[in-house]
């Protein structure tokens, strides 16, 4: 089995030795071996292939010098030793030149040569004009799968939350070569014409004109678009902050370095996706019907529904009766699970307010912990539920500011609260939370005390690094200088404010704004935040349970 | 908080409140810094790097007041074609260093933090691309680009070509080191000396190209001399002074200033001290000029000194006048930044070797696969060879990529173990 990787690899020439091939696609589960030989920062799709050949699973593979990355891993492939027959192709940048289109077909002879001498075998011509065939016109709506390469198990998990079909686009797939095929019985092909076949294809991003790409974003049949980039990969990175404002239809990016262990964080936000553009695939557990005999029309308020927001750091309950008012709310720390935290919030909550779990009719779980919560009837997104929330606490809110422990997004919703557009912080802490937390800890404060003394700065330190490792030694080093707390603090807040005013200024700027999570209690990242953003924040108390808010509201929809 | 830190305090609120003020106060404030340099000289700098600072600071003068006779350009694009043209090369790389230097870059990496480019790109692209979008740098008539070394640059051209509705020209250097490359980059060549004169509306004559090649190579005949020279003799300097080097060795090279400056290096260091118990460093990829840890080490020591980059050595390549499209091609095509690592590891290895290196950096530039895939590859070949490798990771043009207090421990107990090697 030859596997490959770029759909620029002159697959047809393996028919020709009655070869099959496959894309290299699967995304790794760790990268326990590549990153004992490569350095940590190549890209990982780079490491995945890397991991592939150490565990031995790939013996001949076709490589394309696509980019420095995979350069680099054609280096490092070949020092193993491990393959068998392994080819790295100079893929020229220019498919228009008739100099590129020669280039590349001296690289196809290369190839056919090597594999002759690797494999014993002769090409047979006949064999390679037949692996030449029209591929299926593809009709209907779609969710269009854009970007870099994304796993076969990215692309599956997709393609379980959506009601359309994910259509993959990724840069390796969309292979669609045409080529004339002689009539006669031919004993030789024109490597030139295979060549501009193969460079005839959409470009990827990589190529010297990309423009052509624009028709991946102008489909109509694409009802939305996820756009996937990997880590360190920054063709498609650029290419989503280039295309993000053009198109018009709704968009999700997401960010993997090309390990399973992404995808866990990824299905909230795929899964809120669909809830945004209303193609949910729900199954027929998430189709329960909605209770609604408990409803008493006469008394709305003896109507119990509940809204717990299972989140990293803490579990929040929130009780409301049918006409929309809290009964009662809790807050307590995550902690022996979210199942657990999250019955004894609800049991406590119901405790505070006199009233018993048989009263409540309908259950929403939302938050990290969602889809472990047995209680639940339904579990929707905190995306959905914080923007449902935010828009009962604040109804002229379009821009909601949230910082998890784990997370940091910026959600932008319309005048109904429905989310129309939303961004998160990727793997890196910076701007949530946890930053926050640790940095306290190296500071040896609380996190209230955090929260204030930060507002008595006087000289203005900046803390340039963003990377939480980095910023805290550099808060090590600002505290052997004996510079003062308060200062260090100033600029620490000032280091989350840069992170998530980023994130709310790629959203666009539009009010009215509310900054909701438990750090919204923190007094020193509110000024920095508003001074950051040039805009008046909206906090109130709820802020924290804005999630939960929205569960409740959902179950009582 | 010293006067740059000042300067680039203040700059940064007039970046994001006044952009197109920002560049002006820019040109002043360098036209200032040359005037400081010429009232109060440090004796400890050598005339030869008192020329080269006058010679980088003209150019960004120059490109800042006068984009329109400029042209943009990547760093491994030939310059003798602009030379002869009489057109200055605009480089983003050098560009983002100058901002860096000026401490004014954190508003342009937050610009395209916020235009949701990736962090994980090169800051010299990323600082430039800010800089851009902010209207500091300016748009020039048409830019040059190629894959070569980087490519950070087949994202940044292109977009600055849609950004200022420029004509651009792209030079695709094949990985393979062969006759065939060298004649496929040698046809580019000749289309883009026709590119130069069609948009600078200025000809190139046949004369003229041969002319600056031959001073490119007389240039680099010069330095390679001044390299071996550091074998045996010290200059000093400063870890700015060495990022200089190539405005020589790329941007400038075929310019008569260039060739003065490789004299002028020559000569000194030709009168310059023993090197002594100096440990000799050989540096591969970019250097973090800003880097105070750095600049404790290397900057006029006693301790230890960086006598050249890979950068730099890689330049040094034999120039034929007679066939300049196939001599600046045959540079590229058979650069060690160019294909597989082997050239840069032979070339790091002749480098060492050249200039009696006793140890070897390389700098894992955040954002550069190029070098950090490599990085590994090449500290095991080195040390196969008995050259002793460090590995340092940081940023060479954001220095909040950097950790001061990593950087200084790893240096130093490198620089504690060749010393204790040498005993």
């Amino acid at each position: 089995m030859i596997y490959y990787v770029c759909k620029y690899t002159p697959v047809e020439v393996f028919a020709g030795f009655h070869v099959e091939t496959k894309p290299l696609e699967h995304m790794a589960a760790d990268f326990e071996h590549a990153d004992r030989v490569v350095h940590a920062n190549l890209c990982g799709f780079g490491k995945s292939v890397i991991e592939a050949v150490l565990s031995g699973n790939v013996k001949e593979l076709v490589l394309v010098n696509c980019c420095d990355s995979m350069r680099r891993t054609y280096d490092h492939v070949k020092k193993t030793g491990l393959t068998d027959f392994l080819f790295l192709m100079d893929l020229p940048h220019d498919g228009h030149s008739f100099c590129s289109n020669e280039k590349l077909g001296r690289e196809i002879r290369r190839l056919i040569s090597e594999y002759e001498t690797y494999s014993g075998k002769k090409f047979d011509v006949k064999a390679f004009f037949q692996a030449f065939h029209s591929g299926k016109a593809k009709e209907g709506p779609y969710i269009g799968m854009l970007g870099v390469r994304a796993g076969a198990e990215l692309i599956e998990m997709a393609q379980g939350a959506f009601s359309l079909p994910v259509r993959n686009e990724t840069c390796v797939s969309g292979r669609e070569i045409w080529m004339d095929v002689p009539d006669v019985e031919s004993t030789d092909f024109s490597e030139i014409d295979y060549a501009r076949s193969l460079m005839a294809q959409l470009p990827c991003r990589r190529m010297g004109r990309p423009g052509a790409r624009n028709q991946l974003f102008m489909d109509p049949n694409c009802k939305g678009v996820i756009y996937h980039t990997i880590k360190f990969c920054d063709f498609y990175g650029f290419e989503y902050a280039e295309i993000k404002d053009k198109l018009e239809v709704p968009v999700l990016k997401i960010e993997t370095d090309y390990t399973t262990q992404s995808l866990g964080q990824l299905t909230t936000r795929i899964e809120a996706f669909a809830e945004t553009i209303g193609a949910v695939k729900r199954n027929d557990e998430m189709k329960r019907e909605i209770k609604e005999n408990g409803f008493d029309m006469e008394h709305p308020e003896k109507f119990l529904v509940a809204g717990i927001d299972s989140g990293s750091t803490s579990t929040d309950v929130v009780i409301m009766n049918g006409n929309r008012e809290i009964v009662s709310s809790l807050i307590i720390p995550t902690g022996g699970g979210a199942a657990l935290s999250a019955e004894k919030c609800l049991l406590e909550a119901l405790e505070k307010c006199g009233k018993k779990r048989e009263e409540i009719a309908r259950i929403v779980t939302t938050g990290y912990g969602r889809n472990y919560i047995a209680d639940g009837d339904e579990s929707v997104t905190e995306i959905t539920c914080h923007a449902k929330g935010a828009h009962y606490l604040l109804p002229s809110v379009r821009t909601i500011i949230d910082i998890g422990g784990q997370d940091s997004k910026a959600i932008r919703v319309d005048e109904n609260g429905a989310v129309k557009n939303f961004l998160m912080n990727d793997k890196c802490a910076a701007g949530t939370g946890r930053f926050l937390e640790m940095m306290a800890r190296t500071l040896g404060l609380s996190l209230e005390e955090m929260s204030s003394l930060g507002l008595d700065w006087k000289e203005d330190v900046v803390i340039s690094s963003m990377c939480t490792v980095f910023a805290e030694s550099e808060v090590v080093s600002l505290v052997a200088q004996n510079k003062a707390l308060p200062d260090i603090i100033h600029g620490l807040n000032n280091s989350v404010a840069a992170k998530v005013g980023a994130l709310a200024a790629r959203l666009g700027e539009e009010g009215d704004y509310i900054l909701t999570g438990g750090v919204a209690k923190n007094k020193g990242i509110i000024k920095a935040l508003e001074e950051k953003m040039n805009v008046k924040l909206y906090i109130c108390e709820e802020a924290q349970i804005c999630g939960a808010i929205g569960a409740a509201l959902f179950a009582l929809q | 908080m010293d006067i740059y830190q000042k300067f680039g305090s203040y700059m940064e609120k007039q970046i994001v409140k006044q952009p197109d003020q920002a560049r002006k106060k820019l040109i002043v404030a360098y036209r200032a810094k040359q005037g400081i340099d010429r009232m109060f000289t440090d004796k400890r700098v050598p005339a030869s790097k008192k020329y080269l600072t006058k010679l980088a600071m003209d150019t960004m003068i120059q490109v800042l007041s006068k984009p329109e006779q400029s042209a943009m350009t990547s760093l491994f694009v030939p310059s003798e074609p602009l030379a002869a043209a009489g057109i200055t090369p605009y480089s983003p790389e050098a560009m983002s260093s100058f901002m860096t230097g000026s401490k004014i870059e954190r508003p342009f990496l937050q610009k395209t933090s916020e235009e949701g480019m990736p962090d994980s790109m090169c800051s010299y692209h990323r600082v430039f691309l800010g800089a851009a979008d902010t209207g500091v740098c300016p748009e020039a008539p048409f830019l040059i680009y190629t894959n070569l070394a980087c490519d950070g640059n087949m994202i940044t051209f292109p977009y600055l070509m849609d950004k200022y509705g420029i004509p651009g020209f792209f030079i695709d250097v094949p990985y393979e080191k062969t006759k065939e490359s060298v004649q496929f980059v040698a046809d580019q060549l000749r289309e883009m000396n026709v590119f130069i004169e069609d948009y600078s509306h200025k000809k190139i004559t046949q004369e003229a190209l041969k002319q600056r090649i031959l001073t490119a190579d007389e240039t680099l005949k010069n330095y390679r001399k001044y390299l071996h020279a550091c074998k045996t003799h010290y200059i000093g300097g400063t870890l700015t002074h060495e990022m200089y080097q190539v405005f020589i060795t790329h941007m400038l090279l075929g310019t008569n200033q260039a060739y003065q400056y490789s004299r002028m290096l020559l000569s000194d260091i030709l009168k310059g001290e023993p090197t002594g118990d100096r440990t000799k460093l050989l540096w591969i990829h970019m250097m973090p000029f800003f880097s105070e840890p750095m600049k404790e080490l290397f900057e006029f020591s006693d301790r230890a000194v960086v006598q050249a980059s890979d950068i730099v050595y890689d330049a040094c390549f034999s120039l034929d006048a007679e066939k300049p499209f196939e001599s600046m091609a045959k540079r590229m095509v058979y650069s060690g930044f160019n294909g597989s690592p082997e050239q840069r590891i032979k070339n790091a290895l002749d480098a060492a070797e050249y200039t009696g290196a006793d140890g070897c950096v390389i700098f894992s530039h955040w954002g550069c696969k190029t070098t950090i895939g490599a990085a590994g590859l090449i500290q095991e070949e080195l040390g196969k060879k008995g050259l002793e490798t460090l590995i340092l990771d940081g940023d060479g043009c954001n220095p909040a990529g950097n950790s001061d207090g990593q950087t200084k421990t790893r240096l130093e107990a490198f620089l504690e173990m060749l010393k204790e090697k040498e005993r």
